[in-house]
């Protein structure tokens, strides 16, 4: 297992490397300018002086290995835009709303959706089966820029049961969370259903119930633990997705998160800013992913077992 | 042989698709008494193995359901086909195991060998945790597997074929059932290994007088172990007899085919081999008359009129065959049959 955990480690690594370099050179294929229309204005022997703060001067290959060094130390540069803020500083200012929300609505989703997934398969094509699927159905179909505007309405404004929007108190979480919730509930229940009812046809399910094992605990001990593999597959870039912050929740709840900025710096062009944020997201997905890897492991012995050779 | 472990009596068992009714099993009525092995043949789809699993009730109903006036009385007092899922619960297991045919799948892959076997140990003789697993391990060393101490550790891809059939076995045994079902315990595996198993569960049922009921389509296997054949087609018995019988005496013509179907060595090998011509009937609309009669090289015009009932060969040996009626032409065993012919 340490070895497999090793590996999984090892290939983290090299992924982020490959992704700060690709995002680096990108950007440096972006045409423009990064002072964007002041650089006209300016006289050129203050350009170059801009030039020489930001380490724009030297060639390009220096500039990448310096980068990469400093991102190394933790250092993602400093805003083009606010030359006071660093990139980390913004990060660490937003991301701790995001990831709040986040993982708030994860797990509100990961129940919701599993228990809505397994009981649509266990009560296969009886209404529980229809009702669920039309749950997941309209959680697919409407879009969050629809049900947050309704949810911060109706039941914060017109109703007043809730607060409709800032990001204060624990009451402040419940819309936010549920409206973003509500498209991972529809992807897990369909997924998780879909999964069930494979493995419900599989035979060691008969050989369970051979036993003589009550369908409660052939369910527990013996479709959940295979069914939510796939599930868990998907669940890595969903929880990546919801983590880093969705500009329409925030914006509809009014919540100063991490999505806000990314959208804002790339309507600036705040070019350190796109790329910090983006090896940053890039960061979390590798990390999540690097997770769900070894939660893989823990569920299916087999995968355990291969890392072994 | 003792009294009766499982007597089933007109068993019908049909599946409600969309596209209509499939008569799975049209009829099947057989006894098994204690101590004996009880062998179903017959090709794929005749309904052999639909009848070993709805002795278990392990057929999701719907779709499948058992017929009015079916019985499959078990033990002498617990009536299958009426009982509730809950008190199937205490009967599965406990005193019917099931050996399935493919060891590759009908072990959960996630859940180690000996968690599997004792799970049931641990629900039919409330046995703790650890009581339950060193039970495990006996009986892994009673199927034949050493260092059993550390195979209860192990998850079933770490064994092969032959050992996770094994592992099977011993789980279908944990609670000394009074049935044993084998549904073509030995087809997915390699042929030493096929000789292995079979001399494994002949071992265990001379060890413990379980009542084994064996489907299978492969004559040798039932050479090996049954006291007692039947041969099911198209989802009804056409010939039921002891070993001796069926092998030396057969009477109906598809035992024939089956019997002469079985390469053997002595035969010549530019000769094709023998196979029965034509396939099984549609079980969506069986046929009125014989089932086989479409098939057989001998049907005659009340074949395809009226399905024949058994006629009575001996005490033990009936077949259901117009050939039988008194007033029939007489017709001559092929040549090939009758010899004990098996592989």
């Amino acid at each position: 297992m340490l070895k497999y955990v090793l590996r999984r480690f090892v290939y983290m690594l090299i992924t982020l490397w490959v992704i700060i370099t690709a995002t680096f050179f990108l950007m440096k294929l972006l045409p423009g300018n990064p002072f964007g229309e002041v650089a006209a204005k300016l006289p050129p022997e203050n350009l170059k002086l801009l030039k020489a703060q930001y380490g724009l001067d030297k060639p390009e290959w220096q500039q990448y290995l310096q980068y990469l060094g400093n991102v190394l130390q933790g250092d993602l540069g400093v805003s083009y835009q606010f030359p006071t803020r660093s990139v980390v500083s913004v990060i660490k200012q937003s991301f701790p709303a995001s990831l709040e929300l986040g993982i708030e609505s994860l797990i509100i989703a990961i129940i919701i959706g599993l228990a809505l997934g397994i009981i649509a398969a266990l009560k296969h094509g009886k209404w529980q089966d229809n009702t669920a699927m039309f749950i997941a159905l309209v959680g697919i179909a409407v879009p969050s820029f629809v049900i947050a505007p309704l949810f911060s309405l109706y039941i914060g404004n017109k109703w007043g049961i809730l607060p409709p929007g800032l990001w204060e108190g624990p009451e402040h979480r419940i819309l936010p969370a549920v409206a973003l919730a509500f498209g991972t509930i529809a992807i897990l229940a369909r997924m998780m259903r879909a999964s069930m009812l494979e493995v419900a046809s599989l035979d060691y399910i008969k050989t369970a119930k051979s036993k003589g094992l009550s369908t409660s605990k052939v369910v527990t001990g013996h479709m959940f633990r295979n069914a939510i593999l796939p599930v868990v597959t998907i669940l890595g870039p969903i929880a990546v997705g919801v983590i880093t912050g969705t500009l329409v929740i925030e914006k509809v709840f009014v919540i100063p998160g991490l999505g806000y900025q990314f959208v804002s710096s790339i309507t600036t062009l705040d070019y350190t800013m796109i790329t910090g944020l983006t090896i940053f997201y890039a960061a979390i997905l590798i990390v999540v992913m690097f997770l769900t890897d070894i939660a893989y492991g823990f569920i299916d012995p087999r995968i355990r077992m291969s890392g072994r050779r | 042989m003792g009294k009766p472990i499982l007597e089933v009596n007109n068993l019908r068992v049909s599946f409600k698709m969309y596209a209509g009714e499939v008569q799975a099993v049209r009829g099947v009525s057989f006894t098994i008494n204690k101590g004996e092995v009880l062998a179903i043949v017959g090709e794929s789809g005749c309904g052999k193995s639909v009848t070993a699993q709805t002795i278990m009730r392990l057929i999701p109903s719907p779709p499948s359901y058992i017929k009015e006036g079916s019985s499959i009385l078990f033990d002498g007092k617990h009536e299958i086909s009426k009982m509730s899922e809950r008190q199937m619960e205490q009967v599965r297991g406990a005193e019917m195991g099931m050996i399935f045919q493919d060891p590759m799948t009908s072990l959960n892959p996630t859940m180690t060998v000996g968690a599997q076997i004792s799970e049931g140990i641990r629900k039919h003789q409330k046995l703790s945790k650890d009581a339950a697993l060193k039970r495990a391990a006996e009986l892994l060393t009673l199927v034949g597997m050493s260092n059993a101490d550390e195979r209860i550790h192990q998850y079933p891809h770490e064994l092969s074929g032959g050992m996770r059939q094994r592992v099977m076995i011993a789980l279908s045994l944990a609670c000394n059932p009074k049935l044993l079902i084998a549904d073509e315990p030995t087809t997915a595996l390699d042929v030493t290994i096929q000789a292995q198993i079979i001399d494994l569960l002949r071992d265990i049922q001379q060890k413990t007088d379980t009542s084994i009921i064996l489907i299978t389509h492969d004559l040798g296997v039932v050479a090996e172990m049954a006291h007692k054949i039947i041969v099911m087609y198209a989802g009804k018995v056409v010939e039921r007899g002891t070993l001796n019988d069926i092998f030396y005496n057969p009477r109906h013509p598809y035992t024939w085919g089956l019997l002469r179907s079985v390469p053997r060595l002595d035969s010549d090998r530019n000769n094709d081999l023998d196979s029965i011509p034509g396939t099984p009937p549609d079980l969506y609309a069986p046929p009125v008359g014989c089932a086989f009669a479409a098939r057989c090289p001998y049907a005659m015009q009340i074949c395809k009129e009226v399905d024949p009932e058994h006629f009575e060969v001996s005490a033990d040996h009936s077949s259901a065959c117009w050939l039988l009626h008194p007033d029939a032409p007489k017709v001559d065993m092929p040549v090939g049959v009758g010899r004990g012919s098996h592989g």
